[in-house]
């Protein structure tokens, strides 16, 4: 999901918008979107630091564009990139994963052995689809038994539709979910949902299908305009509501979903079924002191902690985090990602300067909520739920094709110029 | 979110750039014949070329306006507001003036022959 706001300008670079000279050695944990921006972002804003950034991955998926390979809207090979085509060249790219981090001693070692020490940390591993959660759930079955998960790869995002593309020619029962707590995209469940039902409608099957969407809570979106919304939109589209469902099994050979619910259990079968697990942090995250010790988000999945608005570790003032990773209370959204870059870096960049951190992220995340192919609304929030249009022109409460227009056409091209670092 | 001038330039390019080697051959093709034009003083169709050029252009944007939601996977029922139309309308008159600016210099050449 992204949003508008990869559109917006963000802050100067360097704290005072010039290059700072520095000999700090600097790791970067990840190579998705927000390790990327970070390595762009520090790299034109640094002279002499060492800048490392530790990732075995080559492959850059645009997920953003996920559902829209998932539903049939996009091929495959238009979320795929290299993420050499965006590494700066002064930046040293270690080809390996963290096994451990170990903030006391200012280190962390590679799943290869590695022990890597530096002088600041930036942390953005982005998270864990928690398969294992759900009994009897693999991402082998992603493609099999009417099984589908929109999320992680391009790999699952093609075997749902595959999955879809026989739903809808078949008809039966589409069971939708969205794993409980903090998960990444919150809105590609909803969309899933909404463009499979759309499907229905253009391929004149819709008298063939029963749709169920299971909302492990008592709402369907966080922000409460558009949660009331869609709470009167999707039973206008006949799409059935179970509130309080959260799946918990599965029997793929019988297609049959168990749910915990608060009367007990539920079983359900289905033709169709979209999984979406629990998410958490990483294992190496997940396991080290660097995690929220205890609160909602050590409860939810054991994010990074940092302080909500600076980005800064609250425990280990040389670490700062961005990206799907950190513990705030929204934003897993490539919108967040554009909005919290330039904040972690911009105070690193005052840290090593010597002077106070003075960015500030407000929880910017946005999601162009498409309700069926052609058609959008450009939802943009804050942490207080506020909506924040980029573009007040644009109704956030109407659905609309120019919000489809940037979804399909434009925002891949800003999602890869903030890769960049120059959104 | 605040916007810069250098953001939006920079999404452009990125959304430009699996075309930008086709633009560049285009408009590099487009200055070849403008000079082959410009070079022949006295034979030249101003008015002619330029009339022509804009219906061409005219045309191109009527057929934007019937063919641009279906380019995005959309239909005109998906238009719901002013915004949607201004953003079509505005989108056509774009592609018409391109294609007039593209389309004059050939024109120019062949017009200019007569």
């Amino acid at each position: 999901m992204l949003g508008a706001g990869v559109l917006g300008s963000g802050l100067a670079f360097g704290s005072d918008g010039r290059v700072i000279s520095s000999s700090a050695r600097i790791v970067i944990v990840g190579a998705g979107a927000a390790g990327l921006a970070l390595a762009n972002r520090l790299d034109r804003s640094l002279d002499g630091a060492r800048i490392t950034i530790i990732d075995r991955r080559e492959r850059h998926i645009y997920q953003p564009g996920l559902t829209l390979v998932a539903t049939g809207a996009w091929p495959t090979g238009q979320v795929l990139d290299e993420n050499a085509r965006y590494m700066p060249r002064d930046v040293e790219w270690l080809k390996a994963n963290v096994a451990e981090f170990d903030p006391d001693a200012n280190c962390l070692f590679t799943d290869e052995g590695q022990r890597v020490d530096y002088d600041f940390l930036l942390i953005a591993t982005g998270l864990h689809l928690d398969f294992a959660a759900i009994e009897g759930m693999s991402t082998e079955l992603i493609g099999r038994e009417g099984i589908g998960c929109v999320y992680d790869n391009p790999e699952h995002a093609t075997r749902t539709w595959a999955m879809i593309d026989a739903f809808t020619a078949q008809g039966g029962v589409g069971l939708f979910t969205r794993g409980p707590g903090g998960i990444k995209c919150a809105g590609a469940p909803l969309k899933v949902t909404m463009l499979t039902e759309d499907l229905l409608q253009r391929r004149g099957r819709r008298g063939a299908a029963e749709l169920v969407y299971n909302s492990p809570g008592k709402g369907l979106f966080s922000q409460p305009d558009i949660n009331e919304f869609l709470k009167s939109h999707f039973p206008e589209r006949g799409i059935g509501l179970n509130w309080s469902h959260r799946l918990k099994g599965l029997e793929a050979e019988a297609r049959r979903a168990t749910f915990a619910t608060p009367e007990g259990d539920v079983r359900l079968d289905y033709d169709f079924i979209h999984v979406v697990p629990p998410m958490r942090a990483p294992d190496p995250l997940f396991n080290s002191p660097l995690a929220w010790q205890e609160g909602p988000f050590a409860d939810d999945g054991r994010w990074l902690e940092v302080d909500r608005y600076t980005l800064r570790h609250p425990r280990y003032p040389n670490v700062f985090g961005a990206g799907d990773c950190v513990g705030t209370p929204i934003g897993k959204t490539a919108a967040s990602v554009k909005a919290q870059v330039p904040v972690a870096a911009h105070n690193l960049l005052r840290v090593l300067a010597g002077r106070e951190e003075d960015a500030r992220y407000n929880g910017y995340t946005s999601c162009p909520l498409v309700t069926a192919r052609g058609s959008a609304m450009l939802v943009e929030f804050d942490y207080e739920l506020k909506m924040v249009p980029s573009f007040p022109v644009i109704d956030p409460m109407r659905e609309q094709w120019l919000p489809w227009v940037m979804k399909d056409r434009l925002l891949q091209g800003a999602y890869n110029a903030m890769l960049r670092g120059r959104v | 979110m605040a916007f810069s001038p250098l953001g939006v330039f920079s999404v452009l390019l990125e959304v430009l750039r699996p075309y930008l080697w086709l633009l560049l051959v285009v408009l590099l093709v487009d200055l070849a014949l403008l000079v082959l034009a410009l070079r022949r003083r006295g034979d030249f169709a101003w008015r002619g070329s330029r009339r022509v050029a804009l219906w061409l252009g005219a045309a191109a944007a009527v057929l934007a306006l019937v063919a641009l939601p279906y380019f995005t996977g959309a239909t005109h029922a998906s238009l719901t507001s002013w915004l949607d139309w201004f953003a079509l309308a505005a989108g056509s008159v774009g592609i018409g003036l391109a294609v007039a600016v593209l389309l004059w210099p050939p024109l120019q050449l062949l017009l200019g022959r007569r």
